[in-house]
């Protein structure tokens, strides 16, 4: 299941070879799929809420993290600088913050988002594997491929 | 009738084998029941400690569990967040595998309820607090945290109070384990309680049960013993030969001790026997095996008890062999210790049998065959000779003077002589001859295949030579002899009696002939001997009725008289008078004392005989000096009577009883008195002449005179004897100087000499020139009885005794003659007194 994920992720996410990524949400969440514009809406904090209406929570490794870079790259097509740059220009906006959590390890996010059940979160599948709690989350499927266009920047 | 039930060894065997059978089951269900105990208390234990420590646990766990996720919501970095989550849920995993555990335990219905809700209430604070953790994570703290305090709080407070009940129901639920673990306890107490008891009944029955069996056996084994020890006892009782007995115990002790074998072994000479020459047969064997002695070497143990008769008497023993190593138990050895009681009482039997058989056959004290005996061994003599025309011989031996050294040397002296004398009979014998003792010292000896007198002779003469010998009898060196009789078959006579009573009759006259001699049977013996015998019997008649031969009273006193013989002095005056018996029997008439005194001495009356005339002389003196006379009166004592005791005490008695002058008494005593021991006799005489009362030596010069005796015994007189009178006037030259040198020597030594036996004028005129102080005889005055003494008295001359001058011999003679009277033409030699 994870294969398939990550191939139908990564085929449409760039030309360049890399590890499949898997998006993972919480065991109570209903939701098992996801399309790449509601992951880059999620990412982009424009899609704020689960249909349960339970606050979504991005779990991450921390920003110096290749697959922090990876899933941005890839989903959003930017760097984590910009991402960041993105994020604080929604505070100087007035509009809610992303909730964006930084982990320090893989073990750690794929705990969060074990108990959190807003949570969704991005590591390398093969991570996830590896990890006690990678069984007690739930791996969505990416149905499409992102629609990449130019992002709307209400700060430029 | 029902303890007669009872007492039936099958019945008690039943009653004890359902003791024992309630016994086993007792153990049955109290070790079930104690097992049963023992693991309800080890699950009590297992429960209520698991249980306990599992709530103890779910406390810990759940707190830690609460205070980690407290700890969780104090701060807002999730990467410190999630390790106190994680630890929180760690704990909930705890809680859950202990929620299980305790599950599993076999607690009450109340507990498990508890544990139940417990868990509900957990799970539904788990679900509040993973939702709480949810919110805290998604950095909604306010919300979480209103959740946690309106929700997560009360569920964790349901949870507590859940642990708090389910430790309260585990309580109790360890007081009703408690308390049934104690019910069991109590009932597992009880039944080994009963246990024991039963046990211990069952053991004292299987111990009664055995020990009645053993009893019972014993009692069987023990009453044949004891029948079996009954029929030894009979025949112990009924004289059956030692041998026989023996054996019989022998196979008594092999009845008992089936692999045993029995050796009965009596020591030699273990018994003393009177006599090894009569020792019955039975006692002298040497180590009498009886059976299997040739098996013993191969026997490997071995027990021994000794056979006692009498006291601490080992006469032998009893040995039990056995092929294999046997240890004695104490039965054991009391059984072999009655038995060795009952061989002792066997051995001890057939001694006492053997001593009364030997007694009845033998005298006890020289152990010579008695006369019974001897009868029976002459009447196989007579049978033997009349079958082979062969003669016998039978000698009478009696010792001479034996009762002088009964009577002045003790009986028990006498004793010792009698048992020399069989025993030189013995060796003067051959083996085929029989020694009998027939009576106090007479011996019969009989001589079988006697072909002539020469042997009898031979042998009788042996005899009385060895009889000669001198005998030592502890102290005292005796010296006696035998007068010896010989009577043989068939010549002297043809049956037992007269044979007997013919070597008897020879015996009287080799006594008659001067004793220490030997004579063979005559015809004419058989006179003298009956004659003998007459007055011997005629004598005893006339003391005390014939019945009693030492009576001190004399019944037949008229037969009895005394006369008085004067003694003159040189002056003629009659100073004393001799005291003479008579005895005028109403059958024999008058008989000389000749022929009688010797019989009494020999019978024994001579004493009371003696008493008499003591008493008799004394009465008389006493009457004469009434009438003014103080004639002394000399009394003969026989040495049997001088010796006695008691004689100084008779003296005395006659002289108060007739209130007589000791002085007016005179004792003459010859000197066969004097063979006893020299300081009892100058004892004897110094007491007698304490009373006052003179003692002379009668018929002195003749016997076994000593002068060592003049030196020694304190006499006042010596009587010159009669041979020596008679001899004076014959050619014989060595009287008158013999006659001169008694009389120096008593006057040398101040003693009074009498002269008796004066016959003649010649007599008395050479007895007055030598100087003799008194005279006696036919030539003065016959013996007349007390009224010739009296008329002899009063014919002397007014102014008596003395004569103006020394009167010359026919003066005396015709003085003393006066009132004399003829009683008898005896010679005064026959007329001695003891």
């Amino acid at each position: 299941m994870y294969a398939s994920v990550f191939t139908a992720f990564t085929a449409g996410a760039s030309t360049e070879r890399q590890p499949p990524i898997a998006v993972m949400v919480n065991i109570s969440n209903s939701v098992n799929e996801l399309s790449a514009n509601q992951l880059r809406s999620v990412l982009l904090g424009n899609l704020r809420e689960w249909p349960n209406h339970r606050r979504i929570t991005i779990v991450q490794r921390e920003p110096s993290s290749p697959i922090v870079s990876a899933v941005l790259r890839s989903i959003l097509q930017m760097s984590v600088s910009d991402y960041n740059r993105y994020l604080l220009n929604l505070d100087f906006k007035g509009q809610l913050p992303v909730p964006v959590k930084s982990l320090i390890s893989d073990e750690s996010a794929c705990s969060f988002v074990f108990n959190a059940p807003g949570a969704i979160g991005f590591l390398y599948a093969e991570s996830l594997a590896q990890l006690p709690c990678g069984t007690q989350v739930r791996i969505l499927r990416i149905i499409d491929k992102p629609q990449f266009s130019p992002l709307k920047d209400s700060n430029r | 009738m029902i303890l007669k039930f009872i007492s039936s060894l099958r019945i008690r065997e039943t009653i004890l084998i359902a003791i024992g059978a309630a016994a086993v089951l007792g153990a049955v269900f109290a070790s079930n029941d104690l097992l049963h105990a023992v693991q309800e208390a080890e699950t009590f234990y297992s429960v209520g400690m698991n249980a306990l420590s599992i709530e103890g646990d779910l406390q810990e766990y759940t707190q830690g569990s609460r205070r980690v996720f407290v700890y969780a919501l104090t701060t807002k970095d999730p990467n410190v967040q999630l390790p106190y989550v994680n630890a929180a849920r760690n704990a909930d995993v705890d809680v859950t595998r202990l929620f299980r555990k305790i599950s599993l335990l076999p607690l009450n219905s109340a507990s498990k309820e508890e544990i139940a809700g417990f868990y509900r209430d957990w799970n539904r604070y788990l679900k509040v607090r993973n939702s709480v953790t949810g919110l805290i994570l998604e950095d909604q703290p306010a919300l979480a945290m209103e959740q946690e305090r309106v929700e997560g709080a009360a569920l964790f407070e349901n949870c507590a109070k859940r642990l708090k009940g389910l430790k309260k129901r585990l309580d109790q639920n360890a007081q009703e384990e408690l308390e049934a673990v104690r019910k069991t306890y109590y009932r597992c107490a009880v039944e080994v309680g009963f246990l024991i008891v039963t046990t211990i009944l069952f053991i004292y029955s299987l111990r009664m049960l055995s020990g009645l069996k053993t009893t019972n056996q014993r009692l069987a084994e023990s009453e044949m013993t004891e029948r079996q020890r009954g029929e030894i006892l009979e025949a112990i009782s009924q004289n059956k030969s030692l041998d026989e007995i023996l054996r019989s115990i022998a196979a008594l002790v092999e009845k008992t001790y089936t692999s045993g074998l029995c050796v009965i072994t009596l020591m030699e000479n273990s018994i003393e026997l009177p006599s090894a020459r009569t020792a019955p047969e039975s006692f002298s064997r040497l180590n009498m095996a009886c059976r299997g002695a040739e098996v013993i070497d191969k026997m490997k143990s071995k027990w021994i008890v000794h056979i006692r008769a009498g006291k601490d008497h080992t006469v032998g023993s009893i040995e039990v062999y056995f092929p294999q190593q046997v240890t004695a138990m104490p039965e054991d050895l009391r059984l072999l210790e009655r038995t060795g009681q009952l061989a002792g009482l066997a051995v001890e039997h057939g001694l006492v049998s053997s001593q009364l058989a030997f007694q009845a056959k033998h005298d006890g004290l020289t152990s010579l065959v008695n006369r019974a005996v001897l009868r029976d061994r002459i009447g196989d003599a007579l049978k033997q000779a009349n079958g082979d025309k062969k003669s016998f011989a039978l000698l009478w031996i009696d010792l001479d003077r034996f009762k002088q050294v009964n009577d002045n040397l003790g009986h028990h002296i006498g004793d010792l002589l009698l048992q020399q004398v069989a025993q030189r009979l013995l060796a003067c014998i051959r083996d085929s001859d029989t020694a009998a003792r027939i009576g106090g010292d007479e011996f019969v000896i009989l001589l079988p295949r006697c072909e002539t007198s020469q042997l009898a002779v031979e042998i009788a003469g042996r005899i009385v030579g060895r009889l000669n010998e001198p005998v030592q009898a502890q102290q005292h060196t005796i010296s006696v002899s035998g007068s010896l009789g010989i009577s043989l078959y068939p010549e002297h006579g043809d049956d037992c009696e007269t044979l007997l009573r013919n070597a008897d009759t020879a015996m009287y006259a080799a006594k008659a002939s001067g004793k220490n001699m030997f004579q063979i049977y005559e015809s004419k013996m058989g006179v003298v001997s009956a004659e003998t015998f007459e007055i011997d019997r005629q004598l005893r008649i006339a003391l005390d009725g014939g019945g009693k031969l030492i009576g001190r009273k004399i019944s037949r006193t008229t037969e009895f008289e005394l006369q008085y013989q004067p003694q003159v002095n040189s002056s003629g005056t009659i100073e004393s008078v001799e005291a003479l018996l008579r005895w005028d029997s109403s059958v024999l008439g008058a008989v000389s004392p000749a022929r009688f005194v010797p019989i009494a001495e020999e019978n024994g009356v001579i004493v009371a005989l003696g008493g008499w005339v003591l008493r008799e002389a004394c009465k008389q003196a006493a009457v004469w000096r009434r009438r003014g006379h103080d004639l002394r009166v000399a009394v003969n004592v026989s040495p049997h009577q001088f010796l006695r005791c008691d004689f100084p005490a008779a003296v005395k008695q006659a002289l108060a009883d007739n209130e007589l002058p000791p002085e007016l008494l005179e004792l003459e005593l010859t000197e066969t008195a004097f063979v006893r021991n020299l300081d009892d006799i100058v004892g004897q005489f110094e007491t007698i002449r304490q009373l006052g009362v003179r003692i002379s030596i009668d018929d002195f010069g003749t016997g076994n005179s000593s002068l060592s005796y003049l030196r020694a015994l304190p006499v006042d007189g010596l009587k010159i004897d009669r041979s020596f009178v008679a001899g004076i006037e014959s050619i014989d030259r060595n009287t008158l100087p013999l006659v001169r040198a008694i009389v120096g020597m008593a006057h040398g030594l101040r003693l009074r000499v009498v002269a008796e036996g004066t016959e003649t004028r010649g007599q008395l005129q050479i007895l007055r020139r030598e100087g003799c102080d008194l005279h006696q005889g036919y030539f003065l005055h016959r013996p007349v009885n007390a009224a010739g003494i009296d008329a002899i008295l009063k014919s002397y001359p007014a102014g008596h005794p003395a004569f103006a001058h020394e009167p010359d011999t026919e003066d005396l003679v015709a003085l003393s003659r006066v009132g004399s009277r003829e009683i008898s033409n005896e010679p005064q030699q026959l007329r001695r007194q003891a």
